[in-house]
């Protein structure tokens, strides 16, 4: 029992942290938190693990992912966009950012950051099963437009971005929004899929690498993409666009930093991130976890959220769930 | 005495099924196409009837066999006020953890803190120390070192950094 | 094939060495449940690769099982719940002077019967989970209900209060953004709760902490009575006496699987029906330091384990209160149980179940070390395992999202808990609850949306109807049975 002690002490000894003084340098100089506004695991968490660990290589400097969830996401975003602005504090932004606000669950704004640069982009699909009896979007369309109220959609909660997706279709394609009824899926694309294989629902419009796997093991179909161009992992699916209605709609990812970080910190870490966003390694990455690539630049993606946030306002209106001031 | 906590019980529930009828009352409806389907206050008001019921069936249950005792209502019989004192400690740990954490950064501060817990549960001076120590190291350690979670440097260690 | 050596990589079997040698200590020392193991061990996984996290979950729930039966026999007091039973027949042996062989017994029937129940987990989860690509909103919401009903029916003591505190549960759950309009519920404007209360802080809260608490309001000599413990194995006694009742080890290990399998109880059920059964078969023997009465609970419990899983993988619903946690943790690392996984995750549920059966073997040495060691471990005290105990529950509940609100509500619930026990109101239905609550309101409401609001399709689609009817007969069962028995007495009479 007593050597037992004194191992205890000796091994505690040895874990006390060697304090040391750093000399100064240039950012980073100490360990920078990346905030995740969503749980251990899931996409969002891969991505900015993966991030982190490019961006530690790069300046030698640890980066600490830490999840901060709640809130659907206002919990994370809000930590990120009010920590001190000096570039130890960046944030792994999401689509939320453009939505919660307007449905009321938080102040937060797009605003409260500043935007380094966006690496993730993923539209919306529109899944049917392989039976299904609709051969083309028209025809689902036409369909809805002669039944309305009979078939079920579904892909994330109510309020959801798969719902907005779908909402806006609806619309842009001059069908009411009411014309189809929205199932909400509370554990996301995996539940709604699974009702769509076992035939519960009829359209599910979550992101076509979310239904890859049934889609290439001919369990199911899909009819169209909401992006502007199509997607190389789906060359025959057609987009919206080139089917006359002009809706594109999907989830985003990217990295911000609270408003007012020096600018030159805010520089060092675009071109810092998006060499990562362009190297093989990241390729590789995205393909296994099947998230598309999508790279814009620290302007060119603040005004892409800022686009974002409008268009969302009119959808969320749409769809009832804007929260009225 | 079982029967004064029932009834305590049984109070509580009645209690709680009102709270929960009159907050829910601020829920919006759910209307979906052109009807009114269950809303958010559905489900909550549904459990609350039921511990309603519950609650009166204890209230009744117990107070029939209190009187029937006529049994002097007493609460607090064997809950001692060292017992409360060291209830209220184990407790607290979980609220000074932070301010705790964030001063003295993570292994002296979960030192601090077990050592606090074990003189608490009547564990000797010394022993309570180097037990401490080890645990607090190992669960810095596990957490920190193998888990990569981040937990908190303290503010007096970076003082001394400057 | 590849992916089964993986499991036998260094980052996958350190870690479930490490979690099998956790659990032992867990599961021998009593008041720490198994299932508080798996809650403790959870955030450790939180960074790993899914398989290891899981190899480590499935290590510690079958060791802490087995752990617990230790010191039901040393000492009479079972080392987690499921021991109950283990500690008749287990501390008769003991007092005969027959320790070593009950243990060797028990580690043996532990092993065994996990096998048992692993291998019907590997033949029944993949056909079920391709029959529930049928089931919708109506027959799971009949799921929840039952995995409800079974918690509050089963709970031993008082059948109003198991209610009560299933009833505690569900309001809980209910905290948090609705389903269907995205409005926040009971939240109070707390951001934190607006995903709902999470459910691994609470957990532990209801665990742990109330059982720190307990030992502290009982005054208990916050030491274990020390007993020199014999540790040498009886292998070949033990082997004869296993030979001879080879079919009492299947019954009880089947017993075991299926009642593991029903949502909503667990090994500590399953111990008790399969020791049940033996005492009605042989009424004069059990009960007198038989090796019967120890083999068939020890089978049970731990094949109970395996059945639980079946529900849980193959549906996404809780067999008990161990795979309860297990769903929570297996969304964290991005698996969706429930009919896709077997498509979806194909390769993980295959390593799973190959891990299932290497713990089993496993579970011989580590078992054997952990009889060694529990000679140790009643030396040392017990306030200091109760600081361990509560320093993991803050840093456990902090770490799931780097969160000191979970914390304050980790505490809370241990209060909560502590005064449930006091009053006689159990505690599993709430937790059972807590995880069920949702899955049976949203389907309800989402069934509804799908009918307009007509509730029919709960009651004629065929399954639906199908369940309800068990539900009923379930609940009814022991009513009507006794009203019978009743009659026939008045008759005889």
């Amino acid at each position: 029992m007593r050597r037992l002690l004194w191992i205890a002490v000796l091994v505690a000894f040895a874990f006390i942290p060697v304090l040391s003084a750093s000399a100064w340098a240039a950012y980073p100089e100490k360990p920078v938190t990346v905030i995740c506004p969503w749980g251990a695991g899931g996409g969002t968490d891969r991505l900015a693990r993966f991030l982190a660990d490019e961006l530690s290589k790069k300046f030698g400097q640890p980066f600490t992912v830490v999840n901060k969830t709640g809130g659907a996401g206002a919990v994370g975003h809000a930590a990120g966009a009010y920590a001190p602005p000096d570039g130890y504090t960046i944030t792994i932004v999401t689509l939320e950012l453009a939505t919660m606000h307007w449905m009321g669950l938080t102040d937060l704004t797009y605003e409260a950051f500043d935007y380094v640069a966006q690496v993730n982009e993923d539209p919306a699909g529109v899944t049917v099963r392989a039976d299904a009896p609709w051969k083309t979007l028209k025809e689902l369309l036409d369909d809805i437009k002669a039944n309305p109220g009979k078939y079920l959609f579904s892909g994330v909660a109510a309020g959801g971005i798969w719902d907005l997706a779908r909402i806006g279709m609806l619309h842009a394609a001059g069908i009411p929004v009411d014309a189809v009824k929205w199932i909400p899926s509370t554990t996301g694309a995996a539940q709604a899929l699974t009702e769509l294989l076992g035939g519960h629902i009829h359209v599910v419009t979550c992101s076509l690498a979310e239904a890859g796997p049934y889609i290439k093991s001919g369990q199911a179909r899909a009819l169209a993409v909401m992006a502007d161009e199509r997607i190389p992992a789906f060359p025959d699916v057609p987009t919206l666009k080139e089917l006359g209605i002009n809706w594109s709609a999907g989830t985003w990812r990217g990295v911000g930093v609270p408003k007012g970080t020096p600018e030159e910190i805010r520089k060092k870490l675009e071109d810092a991130v998006v060499e990562i966003a362009n190297s093989e390694a990241f390729k590789k990455f995205m393909e296994t976890n099947g998230f598309g690539i999508k790279i814009r630049r620290g302007e060119e993606f603040r005004k892409f959220v800022e686009e974002q946030d409008k268009a969302w306002k009119t959808v969320l209106e749409l769809g009832g769930y804007l929260k009225k001031k | 005495m079982m029967e004064v906590w029932d009834l305590a019980l049984g109070i509580l529930c009645v209690l709680l099924s009102a709270f929960v009828f009159y907050y829910s009352g601020t829920f919006p409806k759910f209307i979906s196409g052109d009807k009114e389907l269950p809303g958010p206050s559905f489900f909550p008001r549904f459990v609350a009837i039921f511990i309603l019921g519950f609650g009166l069936f204890l209230i009744v249950n117990s107070g029939l066999s209190l009187i029937k005792k006529r049994e002097k209502i007493r609460f607090l019989d064997n809950l001692d006020k060292k017992m409360l004192l060291k209830f209220i400690a184990v407790l607290s740990t979980g609220f000074v953890v932070e301010p705790v954490l964030s001063l003295l950064g993570a292994v002296p501060g979960l030192t601090a803190i077990s050592v606090f817990l074990m003189r608490v549960f009547r564990v000797k001076w010394i022993q309570s120390l180097i037990y401490s120590l080890a645990l607090a190291v190992f669960i810095y350690w596990i957490f920190r070192g193998v888990f990569k979670l981040p937990l908190p440097e303290g503010k007096l260690i970076l003082l001394f950094r400057g | 094939m590849s992916y089964f050596f993986e499991i036998l990589s260094p980052d996958v079997i350190f870690p479930l060495f490490l979690a099998m040698t956790f659990g032992i200590f867990v599961g021998a020392m009593p008041g720490l449940t198994a299932t508080m193991a798996v809650a403790l061990i959870i955030p450790l996984t939180y960074y790993m690769k899914p398989i290891a996290g899981l190899a480590m979950v499935i290590g510690v729930s079958f060791t802490a099982i087995f752990a617990g039966d230790i010191p039901a026999t040393f000492l009479r007091i079972p080392g987690t719940p499921a021991s109950g039973a283990a500690t008749l027949d287990g501390f008769e042996m003991c007092k005969k002077g027959k320790a070593q062989l009950a243990l060797t017994l028990d580690l043996f029937c532990s092993a065994i019967g996990g096998i048992i129940g692993v291998l019907i987990l590997i033949m029944i989860a993949p056909p079920l989970a391709k029959a529930a690509l049928s089931f919708t909103n109506f027959e799971y919401f009949w799921l929840g209900i039952f995995g409800l009903s079974m918690a509050a029916v089963l709970s031993r003591g008082n059948t109003v209060k198991g209610l009560l505190s299933a009833l505690f549960g569900l309001l809980i759950s209910t905290i948090g953004i609705d389903v269907s309009t995205g409005y926040p519920r009971f939240t109070f404007g707390i951001m934190d709760l607006m995903d709902g209360v999470s459910f691994i802080p609470a957990m532990i809260g209801l665990f742990g902490i109330s059982e720190v608490l307990k030992k502290l309001s009982l005054g208990e000599k916050m030491e274990l009575p020390s007993v020199k413990v014999d540790t040498r194995l009886k292998v070949w006694e033990a082997l004869r006496t296993m030979f001879k009742y080879k079919f009492i080890i299947l019954r009880s290990a089947l017993i075991g699987t299926f009642i593991g399998a029903l949502p909503g109880s667990g090994a500590d059920i399953a111990a008790w029906v399969s020791y049940g059964v033996e005492k009605n078969m042989a009424r004069d023997e059990i009960g007198t330091g038989s090796p019967r009465g120890v083999i068939a609970p020890t089978s049970a419990n731990n094949a109970a384990i395996g059945g639980s899983w079946i529900p849980a993988l193959s549906l996404g619903l809780p067999g008990d209160s161990i795979t309860a946690i297990v769903l929570g943790a297996m969304l964290m690392y991005g698996l969706k149980p429930g009919p896709l996984i077997f498509t979806e995750s194909k390769e993980l549920v295959y390593q799973l179940f190959a891990v299932a059966v290497l713990v089993q073997i496993l579970l011989l040495p580590a078992g054997w070390i952990g009889i060694r060691v529990f000679s140790y471990l009643v030396s040392l005290r017990m306030g200091v395992v109760m600081a361990a105990v509560v320093l993991f529950s803050i840093i456990g509940s902090y770490a799931l999202r780097n969160s000191y609100f979970d914390v304050g509500l980790m505490m809370f619930f241990g209060l909560l808990g502590y005064a449930m026990e006091r009053i006689n109101m159990p505690i599993a239905p709430m937790v059972l609850a807590l995880i069920l609550g949702r899955m049976i309101e949203d389907n309800l409401r989402v069934g509804l949306i799908k009918t307009d609001g007509s509730y029919l399709p709960f009651f004629t689609r065929p399954i639906s109807l199908a369940l309800f009817i068990f539900i009923v007969l379930s609940l009814a069962g022991p009513y009507i049975f006794s009203f019978v028995r009743e009659l026939k007495k008045k008759a005889s009479d």
